[in-house]
């Protein structure tokens, strides 16, 4: 067959770049092609714009080394700390060789059975995780119980002391520099024994960054706002970051339906759907997050690939939507978190003055 | 240079003049108008409560009679640390002829302690990290004891390593002489739950202080002024010096912020010096009147307007460097509550707060402190 050269016809920029499906994946198998749909990155506007700070905020922490970073389930928060692992480890060479930093570390404040949050179990993944991404890493640091086998694996004593963990932890981290660490899932953090105060798990926190050098990124859904004001230390420590969802207006909307359009363009069936026409549905069902609503639609193209149909419609999309239920939980927290949040905000400005001893606000004081 | 000193009235001239470490840097002025970035960053202001409180605590400690625990109580970003630094420098430059003689001697060690994971504060840390400071000045050139050695390794294993661990801390500070430790984060070692009471934690600074006749001066939030009240009610010798931050309402107080942002201004490296004293109401309510927060902040607007290629610092730049409202509400709450648990305990009838800190007047001179015989 003789070979066509294909023609690109001049493109607007106001126009979003039609995508193109993978060739041969409308022939592909089921699995295959909602591999494909599921696994896709979608940089929506929102997760664009946190990437982008959270990279500026790492990269130039100046005196505020924790990052606290928080929106609501779905929001994209776990997509984001890949992307800024991503982001910094391909941008990396430049680092190094300003800063000598090396990739970033992603780690998950793991859920614990007893009644206070594990700092032991955290301490032992981070080590573990250092030493696999760093193999040549000198681990003979001086703390007994931390070693390595003969095949390279990290072996670590069951009655090693969280004293000796963390030891051993902040050394290894000032030997390889990760450019930050990453700690998904935050909240657990605030597990607590009784008897005992957030603003101590805090504090740990806070002697883990001033040990490590290191910038933390703490990373978690509104319950995070529990724990994100706790001290003054941590104040003047910490920056924050909120992942919001979209909401239904102005260009948030236009964004949204944007998303929609995007999406469309990368279900693999043979007639595309139109999703922006079901917009209102759509966000209706997903509340604004797009977190729910790619593995919705994802679920909904399994069973309609399965059924050998080639298209998707409403009908589908019914079957495999959050149950109400779940959604007004969702709503609420949503709802929760965001009147929190602009409460912090608004009621501070006569309060600081008054604390702080300043008579009203003068010509001087901007905004 | 003395000229530039005195317009700024950061310190008097005289002090400058007899405070070795002064001379020796610790204060850096710009040259000239053309300062880099490195050493804007590297800049320390020599504020009237800083170069107060250093004197003050560096003529406690050399007394004759010292007292067995200091207290620097003081919220996040006044200087706390930066004070430390300096003390150990004074005091290290006190005693540097008797280090000459007696190469033994390690006068004062400095440590920072991390907070608990859980539970009160493990002193085995503690322990671990005092040998640790002392043996890093001489570490090549010591022989460690090898029994010692072994316990270094194993902090924490069992009460017994615990008990050997203390015993060796305690045979440290006597055979060094230590004269000072001076600990970082202070507040740290009074965390207490379950059966330790703050109490326990007390009687136990004060055991180690007294047992190795050491001045503790812990540096630390409101958090440590209870346990420092427990110990100096069981009629030791505490001292408890108030690090404040400036008072917006007093009008001395705000005279000397303003000489501690013209100085910052001063040493910005712009081709335009950018006009910080007309936004001063505002950079005052961006730092709760705390120097710390202030120089972090401006580093890191002028970090970020040398970036983007600004011949000077604009307002933008500051405003998008600046802490959250929420945060510094919570340092100013703290800073409120400090001073009232600070005020409450003392005589109710002093209207000044009972910092030890004698307010000296510019130019009288204080006995006793010329130097004799250099």
């Amino acid at each position: 067959m003789p070979r066509r050269s294909r023609i690109m016809e001049p493109s607007d920029p106001s126009v979003p770049a039609k995508v193109e499906l993978p060739r041969g994946l409308l022939q592909a198998s089921v699995d295959d092609r909602t591999q494909y749909f599921r696994t896709q990155r979608y940089k929506h506007p929102v997760l664009v714009a946190a990437r982008d700070k959270l990279v500026q905020h790492i990269l130039h922490p100046g005196g505020r080394r924790m990052i606290q970073v928080f929106g609501p389930t779905g929001s994209g928060k776990s997509t984001l700390c890949a992307l800024v692992a991503q982001h910094l480890t391909d941008t990396l060479v430049d680092i190094q060789r300003t800063t000598g930093y090396s990739t970033p570390l992603v780690l998950d404040a793991l859920a614990s059975e007893s009644k206070s949050f594990g700092w032991k179990d955290f301490y032992k993944q981070w080590i573990v995780h250092l030493c696999q991404l760093h193999p040549d890493i000198n681990i003979d640091i001086g703390v007994e119980g931390v070693r390595r086998t003969a095949n390279g694996t990290i072996v670590i004593n069951e009655r090693v002391s969280v004293y000796n963990l963390r030891e051993a932890a902040t050394l290894l981290t000032r030997q390889v520099k990760p450019v930050a660490i990453l700690i998904d899932e935050a909240p657990h953090i605030k597990k607590l024994a009784s008897g005992e105060h957030v603003s101590y798990q805090m504090d740990v926190l806070k002697s883990l960054i001033d040990r490590t050098g290191t910038v933390f990124v703490l990373v978690g859904t509104y319950e995070m706002l529990d724990m994100i004001n706790q001290n003054g230390q941590q104040g003047r420590r910490s920056r924050d970051v909120h992942l919001h969802r979209y909401t239904a207006q102005g260009t948030e909307w236009d964004a949204f339906r944007s998303i929609l359009n995007t999406l469309q363009d990368h279900l693999p069936v043979a007639r595309q759907p139109n999703l922006v026409r079901m917009a209102t549905y759509l966000y209706k069902g997903c509340l604004g997050c797009v977190g729910i609503l790619v593995p919705w639609l994802s679920d909904t193209l399994t069973t309609v690939l399965k059924a050998g149909k080639q298209t998707i419609t409403k009908k589908d999309l019914e079957a495999h939507k959050l149950e109400p239920g779940k959604r007004l939980q969702i709503a609420h927290e949503i709802n929760e978190g965001e009147t929190k949040l602009a409460n912090i905000e608004e009621k501070c400005d006569a309060e600081l003055d008054m604390l702080l001893g300043i008579t009203p606000p003068n010509a001087a004081v901007a905004k | 240079m003395t000229c530039l000193t005195n317009l700024l009235g950061l310190h008097d001239a005289q002090d400058g003049g007899s405070s070795m470490a002064i001379n020796k840097g610790a204060i850096m002025y710009p040259e000239s108008g053309a300062t880099d970035k490195d050493s804007f960053v590297k800049l320390i202001v020599g504020h009237t409560k800083l170069m107060t409180l250093r004197t003050a605590l560096r003529d406690a400690l050399v007394a004759e009679q010292r007292p067995l625990i200091l207290g620097v109580v003081g919220p996040t970003g006044v200087g706390k640390s930066l004070l430390l630094r300096l003390l150990e420098q004074d005091l290290t430059d006190h005693w540097l002829a008797e280090m000459h003689r007696d190469p033994s001697l390690i006068p004062v060690a400095s440590i920072c302690v991390p907070a608990p994971e859980f539970g009160s504060f493990p002193w085995e840390s503690y322990y671990h990290l005092v040998l640790e400071a002392h043996q890093e000045p001489l570490i090549q050139a010591k022989v460690l004891d090898a029994e010692r050695e072994h316990l270094l390794a194993s902090p924490g294993e069992s009460r017994k390593a615990t008990r050997a661990l203390r015993g060796a801390l305690e045979n440290c500070l006597r055979c060094r002489r230590t004269q000072a430790v001076l600990i970082d984060e202070g507040q740290h070692l009074s965390r207490a739950t379950g059966k330790v009471t703050l109490a326990d934690q007390a009687g136990h600074i004060v055991d180690l202080a007294r047992a190795t006749q050491t001045t503790h001066v812990l540096f630390g939030n409101h958090e440590l002024v209870a346990m420092l009240r427990l110990v100096q009610d069981r009629g030791h010798n505490v001292q408890i010096h108030h690090f404040a931050p400036y008072h917006w309402a007093d009008e001395q107080e705000r005279g000397d912020f303003e000489r501690v942002v013209y100085t910052l201004q001063q040493a910005m490296p712009f081709a335009m010096q950018p006009d910080l004293m007309s936004l001063l109401p505002y950079l005052y309510r961006g730092c709760c009147g705390c120097p710390g927060i202030l120089k972090t902040w401006l580093i890191d607007a002028v970090m970020q307007a040398i970036h983007a290629g600004l011949p000077t610092l604009r307002q933008e730049d500051l405003e998008a460097c600046a802490i959250e409202k929420s945060k510094l509400l919570k340092i100013a709450e703290e800073i409120a509550l400090e001073a009232q648990i600070l005020h409450a305990a003392a005589a109710p009838s002093l209207p000044q707060p009972p910092a030890a800190v004698k307010k000296r007047r510019v130019a009288e001179r204080r006995p006793g402190r010329d130097k004799v015989g250099m």
